[in-house]
């Protein structure tokens, strides 16, 4: 009975592991707004604009960004702020959006903008997987 | 053909018909976000963005993500990227090469931009126009004036005595009417450049011309720099009835008001 026990705990525990997303980017609370979250490690802070509870803007703060304003949605209003996040996460909160081919096209373009402007090895294979995937 | 076959047939035509525009959309998908990629590499910094720009450029990709590409080299402003753009000017072919000179030209790096006058020498027409074009987008008038001060082949320097009006380099065309004295082009290009002084100046050009074609140039000139005062004012001193009825086609060309000051002068005898 014991081995009957650890067995179904460990076949459990297995398909609990393979349900798991890898690198799961953290949740956003489903209220309509902006949120904003600095990203640990960078002056960067990244602004996202939710409706429906789904992403419908990004903006992204940082010393050297090059994106222009004009004719873009302002960021005013309340803006929840969700502190800090790792620049793991906020990639993974990025390459959700890009992925998500349900989103407006804008705001997965803006997304990828995002992701360009990260230091991350994750962004950049992403990148090379997009631009040398074989094609079809 | 049978009911049956026929439904069959129009049925297998119309799964046919939607799995192509399926497939068609798809493709025109992940293009696109082939592009948007690309173009996100322009915020990216240089040393992630520039292995990912190489690989675009030298692999199997459409012209126009190339081309892209291309504008994002020019946007790094960094020796490794300016140098890569300058070898795609120099060693590429077609619209590519041609995409790579203007793309030197936006940039506007300096040492990039005195590279391409060896390009230019050793070019053919088109890479001749594109470098030409790229000195106009980076404002270098010093380059083009140095074509067409160097230059023995007729046509090129009127290509590019026509880029330096279009430039408005008014001092450079100057120096070269001192230098080669006046021609149909560079009259052309006094008139494009806007330039008031050098417009006022085709009428005692036309007064003082020794050739027809310099007399004539001036006129196209002076129709090109929509300056009808100074057609007006010819046609008043015109010396013959020909030259009279030269000037006045030339108004009537512009579509100028002026025409109908002197039908009505004409009707009182006052001309």
């Amino acid at each position: 009975m014991r081995t009957f026990k650890f067995n179904a705990l460990a076949v459990l525990g297995l398909a609990l592991l393979w349900s798991a997303p890898a690198n799961s980017a953290p949740s956003i609370d489903t209220s309509d707004g902006w949120y904003k979250w600095q990203v640990e490690g960078a002056a960067t802070t990244l602004f996202l604009y939710q409706e429906n509870n789904k992403p419908t803007h990004i903006r992204i703060i940082s010393p050297d960004c090059r994106i222009t304003w004009h004719g873009r949605k302002r960021i005013n209003g309340e803006i929840t702020d969700m502190g800090t996040l790792s620049l793991d996460d906020s990639v993974a909160m990025l390459l959700d959006i890009v992925r998500e081919k349900d989103l407006g096209k804008d705001v997965r373009e803006e997304a990828l903008f995002g992701l360009a402007q990260s230091d991350s090895d994750t962004a950049f294979e992403y990148f090379d997987q997009i631009l040398f995937a074989q094609k079809k | 053909m049978n009911t049956t076959t026929r439904l069959a047939l129009g049925a297998a035509l119309l799964l046919l018909a939607t799995g192509s525009l399926a497939q068609t959309d798809t493709t025109d998908d992940a293009e696109s976000l082939r592009m948007t990629a690309l173009e996100a590499l322009i915020t990216a910094p240089p040393a992630r963005a520039m292995p990912i720009v190489d690989k675009v450029l030298s692999g199997n990709h459409s012209a126009k993500l190339k081309e892209r590409a291309l504008f994002i080299l020019s946007q790094m402003e960094t020796p490794e990227s300016q140098s890569r753009l300058l070898a795609f000017a120099n060693d590429s072919q077609g619209e590519l090469q041609t995409e790579a000179i203007r793309m030197i030209g936006i940039g506007g790096d300096k040492d990039a931009l005195a590279s391409l006058g060896e390009i230019y020498r050793g070019g053919n027409a088109d890479v001749r126009d594109a470098v030409l074009e790229a000195y106009l987008i980076a404002d270098d008038t010093a380059a083009v004036f140095n074509i067409a001060a160097n230059t023995q082949d007729e046509e090129e320097f009127s290509e590019a005595v026509t880029m330096l009006g279009a430039m408005g380099a008014n001092a450079e065309l100057r120096e070269l009417r001192n230098r080669a004295g006046l021609s149909e082009s560079l009259i052309e290009a006094l008139a494009i450049s806007g330039d008031p002084e050098s417009i006022n100046e085709l009428v005692d050009i036309y007064r003082n011309a020794e050739t027809d074609e310099i007399r004539n140039s001036a006129l196209e000139g002076l129709m090109i720099a929509g300056h009808d005062e100074g057609l007006l004012e010819l046609y008043r001193g015109a010396g013959s009835a020909a030259d009279k009825r030269q000037i006045l086609q030339y108004l009537v060309m512009m579509d100028s008001e002026a025409v109908w000051d002197l039908i009505d002068n004409a009707f009182e005898g006052t001309q």
